[in-house]
């Protein structure tokens, strides 16, 4: 072999080799992105499998919530109110020493009547069903704020098909509901901001209180702790919706978004979970 | 001639970045650094304190002995798997066997061992070629980019798979082109570039998980 022809074949050589790396280099990126991109279909399925999971949950929680409510309220309900309705009668009628007495059964009947009404209404908010989720939140924060001595106001507020469909309502509902449950109880406010708002969409709730700020980081740090923050996420999630903790203009923050279903999207979360929604007939404002 | 020189202080930024970059916390890099200080004191010893002509051998020779079993280390200390293990016991038999029937038997300084070297780099250029591939594809958590051993096994991967040839025609390149040899100067330097790469990701990485044990 010729000089010149061992030097050509050492730079093809080299050159090869470097061919040969390139092409490695090449395949394993490829390898890379190709079993990225299955890693992250199986997390996408898994992820929606957990979510089905947690619907059907869900569903089934709700259904059992509104047999128990639909049998309190049908059935105790009528026969507490009409004993305390009787024992009124009578402490009215009668003119003896028992009608004190009588009238102070009465007066703890109409207590535990309110009691079982407010636990019907937690079990399951048939306002819901009749006057809309507008009307029920409205009701709710009205009664609790009553009950702890809280100033309200709404604004904003929308008409009543603002969120249609039923079991979106419905988690909506429960949220807000835990929403003013945990701020009773730790933000130590005097007054309450209500506002409901429509962004593209989205609906957003937004409420703002001269309480104690609740943050984001906050959030993350306690939901692991409590069963409420932990019930918010997971029913937010169930409708694609998400909360903010913050502080604005010198008071605590706290906003939920849903996306805005009417029926558009096949696919959207509120139209799959139209199947899932307790047997409740016509509500919010349908 | 520069270009020689070049390449011999290309190892000295490695070895900074090394110590800067805290290199030594991290029991792969540890063994990078040995790897360097090694390259650099026969590199030293071959321009400045040994005999021209019989000298150069004896370190070449001595310097590939060392070489290879270091980046074995490198990629053991690494993967820690005992299949890999299997296979740097296999094939350190096989390399001593051709250093003991090419190298030693005809006299440790009489000649440049082809052989020893080509063989060497041939292994520890399937080793760092599977070891890239390994990194790309099983080490998801964590972007390739941002990974120091990627570099470390790319840096092996050019310098050995692309030495290859300039090792097997070693004789004939110095005796009869020396002027090829700018190759193997040229792979060092780049070599040492990667490597410095390596010890700056390495950093960047501990940083950001100073809470993790070092010794990844």
């Amino acid at each position: 072999m010729e000089e010149t022809e061992v030097v050509s074949l050492i730079y093809t050589a080299v050159f090869v080799t470097f061919c040969i790396i390139l092409f490695i280099l090449y395949m394993g990126m490829r390898n890379r992105r190709t079993i990225l991109i299955k890693e992250h279909a199986l997390k996408v399925l898994e992820h929606e499998k957990q979510k089905d999971v947690l619907r059907a949950v869900v569903k089934t929680e709700e259904r059992e919530r509104l047999r128990i409510a639909r049998d309190l309220h049908d059935s105790l309900g009528p026969a507490l109110s009409s004993v305390q309705h009787i024992l009124s009668r009578q402490a009215y009628k009668r003119r003896d020493s028992y009608s004190e007495e009588l009238s102070a059964v009465s007066g703890q009947l109409e207590k535990i009547v309110d009691q079982f009404r407010s636990i019907c209404f937690d079990l399951y908010p048939y306002a819901l069903q009749k006057y809309g989720l507008v009307a029920t939140m409205k009701q709710f924060l009205n009664s609790a704020a009553a009950a702890a001595g809280l100033r309200v106001t709404v604004a904003d507020e929308p008409e009543q098909d603002w969120i249609t469909e039923p079991s979106v309502a419905l988690q909506v509902m429960r949220v807000f509901q835990e929403v003013i449950n945990n701020m009773m109880k730790h933000a130590a406010c005097n007054r309450v901001d209500l506002t409901f708002l429509t962004e593209g969409e989205y609906r957003k709730l937004r409420l703002l209180h001269d309480g104690k700020v609740f943050s984001d980081a906050d959030a993350i740090q306690n939901a692991a702790k409590g069963h409420g923050l932990s019930s918010i996420n997971a029913r937010l999630a169930l409708v694609n919706g998400s909360i903010l903790y913050g502080e604005a203009n010198g008071n605590a923050l706290i906003e939920i978004k849903i996306p805005a279903y009417h029926g558009k999207d096949k696919n959207s979360p509120g139209r799959r979970s139209r199947d899932d929604a307790p047997d409740t007939g016509q509500v919010a404002g349908a | 001639m520069v270009l020689g020189y070049a390449s011999v202080v290309s190892t000295i930024p490695p070895l900074l970045f090394g110590i800067f970059c805290k290199g030594w916390e991290n029991n792969t890099l540890k063994v990078v650094m040995l790897l360097l200080i090694t390259s650099l004191s026969f590199d030293a010893l071959s321009v400045f304190g040994i005999h021209p002509e019989t000298g150069k051998q004896l370190l070449f020779n001595l310097y590939v002995l060392f070489e290879f079993f270091i980046c074995w280390l490198v990629f053991i200390i690494y993967w820690k798997e005992r299949i890999l293990l299997l296979f740097a016991v296999l094939s350190s038999v096989l390399f001593l066997t051709v250093f003991y029937v090419d190298v030693v038997i005809p006299g440790l300084s009489q000649k440049f061992s082809w052989i020893e070297n080509g063989f060497s780099a041939a292994v520890i250029s399937v080793c760092s070629l599977w070891s890239v591939n390994r990194v790309l594809v099983e080490r998801r958590e964590i972007e390739y980019h941002k990974d120091y051993f990627f570099y470390v096994s790319l840096a092996m991967t050019i310098y050995f798979l692309g030495n290859l040839v300039i090792f097997i025609f070693k004789d004939w390149i110095i005796s009869k082109r020396p002027e090829l040899w700018v190759v193997h100067n040229l792979l060092h330097i780049v070599f040492n570039f990667i490597l410095c790469v390596a010890f700056v990701k390495w950093r960047k990485l501990r940083l950001s998980h100073s809470s993790i044990q070092p010794s990844l």
